[in-house]
This record gives structure tokens, C-alpha cells and sequence, in this order.
């Protein structure tokens, strides 16, 4: 068999922490991005757009969990197609978690769930207080989405891995000013990359 | 649900994601002795992994496309591969040389809904070697069409 590969979201407390695949066939159907930890809010839990300032949407993980026979999968990275067509205003944007150097991607261990008021805003994933533990220390904790492309992708992690097991994850999170233009946002991809002997 | 044939013509239905992209490429690996170490065993369709290859023994290998028969046999044991009518691709592995033999695969994902957007798999084919202290590689980049790009990366 070649190795079996699903994109999982990972949502809940760390200590009990649960992970589900995504795509057709899944249980994810509706995985936007939202302001509660939920993996398939479907409509529930809009991101409002702020009066003034930004609101954050409740921040996403997303892994790549390997199985199936293979003798090993390594370099694995992430990206977009370089132009994120949603209107989240001004300095609006879809970010992802960046580390100063080394891999990008969040150990699995270092995983930490979304907070924020649910319904109204997440967390600034760059807050010292309050942002991703894993990020908000870096000089630069995120970076646009779209920043990353098939050409120069985000290099998410760089181990070996010879027997199934879940990836480094990849953290985004939707920041939206009070400029941003309300309603359904065209349909936008990321992608998974890795090579597998 | 059984997916359909992606290169088939027409609309495609919805399928579930089988948690790969069904190969359209096997790699079998010719040894110098003249024996030969596919992928998949010609008679019952048995994975070898990579890992097998015996590189000190190598003298070529290579990607070729399933026979509808090897497909066949496969499924028999639960893998789904198509066969299809592309060109083999093959490179000499000589001394010094160290092969270079991986598969590239991408996985999208639907950024507003999560649902799954489609696979694609590059075969990748080459060799390195290290010539005055420099790592030269050539690199045959092929996709699942059997358009190939030579490169070093």
C-alpha cells in the first residue's frame, strides 16, 4: 500500500485534544473559520466585522495525519495560490504562524486550543498574553497566507517520519478590520505538499 | 463509493477521498546481476517498498505505467491504480551516482469550508553525486500526465 494521508483540523483542550480528517466522505463539511473551537461550525458563530480596530477569528489547526505502509515521508509544506481574494479590510488578512527560524509547523506537543469570546472575536494569535504560545514570543509570529505560494512555500516540517503518526500543524487564523465588506467570500484553497518514498 | 477515473472525460462526481491519489507510475529497479525488483510483483501485485532496493547493486530504473493487468492484480489487494498510456521514463544509475526516486504529492483543501479539493502526485527521478566537493543532481520532474521537466530540484 502507499501511505494513507489526511489533512486532520485539531480542536479542543490539549490534554484531550481531537482530531478530524477534512474532505469529502468526512465529517468536516463546514470548517470555516469562526469564533468558537469548532470544527464544522457550518453558519454558526459568524465572524462579526469590528466598529473599529480588528477582531480575530478563533485560530485553526490543521495537520497531516500519515498511515498506511510507506518507507518514509519527509519535507512537508504548505501554501496558497497567492492571492486570497476575501475582503477583510484594511491590514486585513489570513495569516499563519511563523517561527524565527527552523520549521514553522507546531509540534504536536506544543499544540494549544483557540480561545477568545466566543462569538465575538478569538484571540490575537501574536498577543504576548493571550496569542499562541508556540508564535507569539517569535520577532515576526505570522506572516499573509498568501505570502506562501507553490514556488516559495511554507516550510512546515522537516523530520523523517517512517510509521504512521500526525505531522507538525499548520495555525491560521482570519483577522478582520473595520473596513472589511460583510457576507459569503469566495472560495479560497490551501494545500498540503510532501514527498513520500 | 468507487471513484471514478480522474482522466476520464466529463463531469466528475463527488468522491470520497481514498487518503491518496491512485498511482499512475510503478518504479521497477534493474540490477546489474540482470535481475529486476518492481514495485509491484508482476504476479500477485504485492507492494515492494523502497526501502528494498539494494542501490549498490542498481544499474538503471525507472517509472512505467501500469498494464490494466498489474492494475488489476492490484486492486486484489485493496490498492486502487490506473493504468494508462503514458511514456517510461528510465535513468542509469552509474558509479558514484546516488538515486534519486521519490513521489511529490499535494493535497488542497478548501480554505472557507475545509472540504477536500483534489490530490495531484509527481513522480521524481534522478540522480546525485558529488564531484569536486559540489552535489551536482539532475532531477526529472514528471507529472501524472507524463509531461516531464528536467531540473536540479
Amino acid at each position: 500500500m502507499v501511505a494513507t494521508v489526511k489533512v486532520n483540523e485539531i480542536n479542543g483542550a490539549a490534554g484531550s485534544k481531537v482530531y478530524t480528517p477534512v474532505g469529502a466522505g468526512e465529517t468536516v463539511t463546514y470548517a470555516r473559520y469562526c469564533t468558537a473551537d469548532q470544527v464544522s461550525p457550518a453558519l454558526n458563530y459568524p465572524l462579526p466585522i469590528p466598529t473599529s480596530g480588528f477582531r480575530y477569528s478563533y485560530w485553526k489547526s490543521h495537520c497531516l495525519d500519515l498511515s498506511g505502509t510507506f518507507t518514509k515521508i519527509n519535507n512537508i509544506r504548505w501554501y496558497t495560490d497567492g492571492a486570497i481574494g476575501w475582503t477583510l479590510g484594511t491590514n486585513g488578512e489570513v495569516r499563519v504562524g511563523r517561527r524565527d527560524s527552523g520549521d514553522n509547523g507546531c509540534p504536536d506537543a506544543s499544540y494549544e486550543q483557540a480561545t477568545g469570546t466566543q462569538g465575538t472575536t478569538g484571540n490575537d494569535m501574536e498577543n504576548a498574553t493571550n496569542g499562541h504560545g508556540y508564535y507569539k514570543g517569535q520577532t515576526n509570529p505570522s506572516d499573509p497566507a498568501q505570502n506562501f505560494t507553490s514556488g516559495s512555500p511554507l516550510t512546515v516540517d522537516t523530520s523523517d517520519y517512517t510509521s504512521a503518526g500526525k505531522t507538525k500543524h499548520v495555525v491560521t487564523q482570519v483577522k478582520v478590520a473595520s473596513d472589511a465588506t460583510q457576507g459569503e467570500q469566495a472560495d479560497e484553497t490551501f494545500t498540503f505538499m510532501y514527498d513520500e518514498i | 463509493m468507487q471513484p471514478k477515473n480522474p482522466h476520464q472525460s466529463g463531469p466528475q462526481p463527488l468522491f470520497d477521498d481514498l487518503g491518496y491519489n491512485p498511482l499512475v507510475y510503478y518504479w521497477i529497479a534493474f540490477y546489474k546481476d540482470k535481475t529486476v525488483l518492481p514495485q509491484f510483483d508482476f504476479e500477485t501485485g504485492k507492494e515492494n517498498l523502497f526501502s528494498d532496493i539494494v542501490q549498490a547493486k542498481l544499474e538503471s530504473i525507472g517509472w512505467f505505467p501500469f498494464t490494466q493487468e498489474l492494475a488489476d492484480q492490484i486492486a486484489k489487494t485493496g490498492l486502487i491504480v490506473y493504468a494508462r498510456q503514458l511514456p517510461i521514463f528510465k535513468t542509469k544509475i552509474t558509479n558514484g551516482q546516488r538515486l534519486i526516486l521519490f513521489r511529490r504529492n499535494t493535497v488542497s483543501v478548501s480554505l472557507k469550508t475545509g472540504e477536500m479539493k483534489g490530490r495531484k502526485t509527481f513522480y521524481l527521478l534522478g540522480w546525485q553525486q558529488t564531484v569536486n566537493g559540489s552535489n551536482i543532481k539532475a532531477i526529472l520532474k514528471i507529472d501524472e500526465n507524463g509531461n516531464a521537466l528536467l531540473g536540479d530540484e
